[in-house]
């Protein structure tokens, strides 16, 4: 056993010692894969902010048409409009993000009843354009507004036009659903990244060592190549779980730093009451989800089911960059396996309405898919998961011989 | 004792087609003896070391290294025997002292043992100054000391050396030839792998040539010259081997 702690020593130190990939892999998950989820965000919520707090100023074509609407803009909507006698062109030219056109005679249109079509131009060539949003939200509320007067007029109830209301309810657990969210993405998140988290020490601590020459000096001593093998896995595995940790605690920063962005958001243009989603939006946000539960035991069975996954992906690594001659065949041959790993999650939003039999939980990584969004919606069966576990460790023990098999095999070891 | 019989290996190789790298070769090396493997490039010299290290297995025949048969007991072999490889291999993020102490720990060797061994290893190749650096950027010398420092880790009774003084300047080959004659004196067995001529003839008790994977002639410098008929082992090589097209360092 202290032989496979000194190579699992060895190749970690080496890894270690290798500051510029260290630097590298602490900037990228401490600073840039926060900064690049709370970036984005910041800058939408302050150009957000500044569309949905400031004065909008409009062209409206016609405006001598409807001088009640215009007066609604202005003192309702906080939007100034400009006259002008083509608003398309205007915004073509990009002076504005969206205008009106009013058809002759729109008001004493709508007083005699006859139905009347009033154009809303935008350029939805910009995808954050709000001011869209903010002009529909404007008209419909004049419209609702002129309908309630019709309504009173005619003595008619408020809900005269609504002659009855549509109520939806879930009949799945708040569990069930949201862990239905979460099973659609989360296992195959963790086993893409699972699986190739460990892809670049598996090629450095074996096609590495081949291409270095740094290997046969070690096969010369009383090592065996089990040892060899197992201190080499136990390596990848490390970096696998450090890359976890790495993750879990950039996804904290990240989120620390959105709910800063989020309280903050009142002094990006100076305003303090505006229309943007407080943390408090968020909260109103589970009702959709439910309260969701997920018990101790089924978090560590859920932890636990990703280990000889895991422990499969880093022996079929080891083995496979053991036999290329170098680094470069090593990662072309491992590069697919990344590919299939996003393949993996595409096929879990297929599976939704998958109804599984026991056997299916035998079959590598599927097997293991299932059981974790078993797991995640709260439905799982010791069966199910028992023979995903027995399964599981039964390919990782023979994908770890292959492994070793590689080792034995000299034919392999002076492939250069 | 070092004794090999009708060894021969054989590698699959472009087209499946066989390649005999070594063929029924059989010699023996006494302790307290130095062996000097002579032979052009592709002889088949690395292909024997790594044979006797258990690093290849033999297609046929035999070979004990001390009381260990290479085939049936590779892991006492390794425990017995100290190699220096043709080509160094170091860690280079490592310093010469963590390499030591690595390869001891391969040893299973703890604690002041190890380290007594380390310190004396590395005031006996002089390697006290830089033991502490990076191997990164060692010239060829002090990585040669590295890796020597390495095969003696356990103080093996036996050593393969594959090329020792191989590109070392004159004081560092010095201090490897010193360190081959007292390995000697003190009963290991050794063989040396080189093409320089003249370092072998200094060196070794007996020469083996080979040649396309075969022995051609075996005996004392003293011998070869006698079967050649020629005063310098240069030319006993030369006429024995039968070639003149060899790369060899006088």
């Amino acid at each position: 056993m202290s032989i496979i702690w000194t190579v699992w020593r060895k190749e970690t130190s080496e890894v270690l010692r290798d500051r510029r990939r260290l630097v590298w892999n602490l900037v990228t998950a401490f600073i840039l894969m926060p900064l690049l989820f709370v970036a984005p965000t910041a800058f939408l919520l302050m150009r957000t902010t500044r569309q949905l707090s400031n004065t909008a100023t409009i062209p409206v074509q016609g405006t001598q048409y409807a001088p009640a609407l215009m007066t609604y803009l202005k003192m309702e909507a906080d939007i100034e409009v400009v006259e002008t006698e083509d608003v398309e062109a205007l915004i073509r030219e990009k002076q504005f993000m969206g205008g009106l056109i009013v058809p002759p005679g729109f008001e004493e249109k709508i007083e005699s009843g006859e139905a009347v079509t009033l154009q809303l131009v935008t350029d939805q060539s910009k995808s954050m354009n709000v001011l869209r949003t903010r002009l529909l939200e404007a008209l419909e509320s004049y419209r609702d507004g002129l309908l309630a007067e019709r309504l009173q007029a005619y003595d008619l109830p408020d809900d005269f036009l609504q002659p009855f209301r549509v109520e939806q309810r879930n009949a799945a657990t708040a569990t069930e659903t949201t862990g239905s969210y979460l099973s659609l993405l989360l296992p195959g998140i963790v086993l893409a990244f699972g699986l190739s988290a460990g892809m670049q020490m598996a090629v450095t601590t074996n096609a590495g060592e081949k291409e270095r020459l740094t290997l046969e000096p070690v096969l010369f001593t009383p090592v065996s190549r089990t040892q060899l093998v197992l201190g080499k896995l136990l390596a990848v595995l490390t970096n696998v779980i450090a890359f976890f940790v790495s993750m879990g605690l950039s996804i904290i920063l990240a989120v620390i730093g959105f709910v800063l962005v989020l309280f903050a958001r009142g002094s990006f243009s100076g305003v303090t009451s505006v229309d943007v989603p407080s943390p408090d939006a968020f909260a109103s946000m589970a009702p959709q989800m439910g309260t969701y539960s997920i018990s101790p035991l089924a978090v560590v069975l859920f932890l636990f089911s990703v280990i000889p996954v895991l422990l499969l992906g880093a022996s079929i690594q080891i083995a496979i960059s053991t036999w290329a001659r170098n680094s470069d065949e090593a990662y072309g041959y491992l590069n697919p396996i990344n590919f299939l790993s996003t393949l993996l999650m595409f096929a879990l939003i297929l599976m939704e309405d998958f109804v599984p039999k026991l056997w299916h939980y035998s079959i590598p990584i599927f097997g293991t898919i299932l059981s974790m969004r078993d797991l995640l919606t709260g439905k799982w069966q010791p069966a199910a998961l028992i023979i995903m576990f027995i399964a599981s460790l039964v390919y990782a023990v023979l994908a770890i011989s292959l492994a070793v098999w590689m080792y034995r095999r000299e034919e392999v070891l002076f492939r250069t | 004792m070092i004794e090999i019989e009708n060894l021969s290996k054989d590698f699959r190789g472009k087209r499946f087609k066989k390649v005999q790298a070594v063929n029924s070769v059989s010699f023996s090396v006494g302790d307290g003896e130095v062996l000097g493997l002579l032979g052009p490039n592709g002889a088949g010299k690395t292909t024997i070391m790594r044979l006797l290290g258990t690093v290849l297995k033999p297609s046929d025949g035999s070979a004990r290294v001390g009381d260990f048969d290479v085939r049936q007991y590779p892991n006492d072999v390794r425990r017995v025997l100290g190699v220096l490889p043709e080509y160094w291999g170091l860690y280079e993020r490592f310093t010469p002292r963590e390499h030591l102490h690595l390869f001891g720990k391969f040893y299973r060797m703890r604690g002041p043992t190890l380290e007594n061994r380390i310190d004396e290893l590395l005031s006996l190749l002089d390697m006290d100054e830089y033991a502490d650096r990076p191997c990164k950027r060692f010239s060829k010398g002090m990585s040669q000391k590295v890796a020597l420092a390495r095969a003696l880790i356990h103080d093996p009774s036996h050593l393969l050396l594959d090329e020792p003084t191989a590109g070392l300047d004159v004081m560092s080959a010095r201090q490897v030839r010193t360190l081959i004659t007292r390995a000697r004196e003190e009963g290991k067995c050794v063989i040396v792998s080189t093409h320089i001529l003249s370092e072998a003839e200094r060196l070794c008790d007996r020469l083996v040539f080979l040649d396309h994977g075969q022995v051609v002639a075996e005996g004392t410098p003293t011998e070869l010259c006698q079967q050649a008929g020629v005063d310098s082992v240069e030319d006993a090589f030369l006429t024995l081997v039968g070639r003149e097209d060899v790369e060899l360092v006088a």
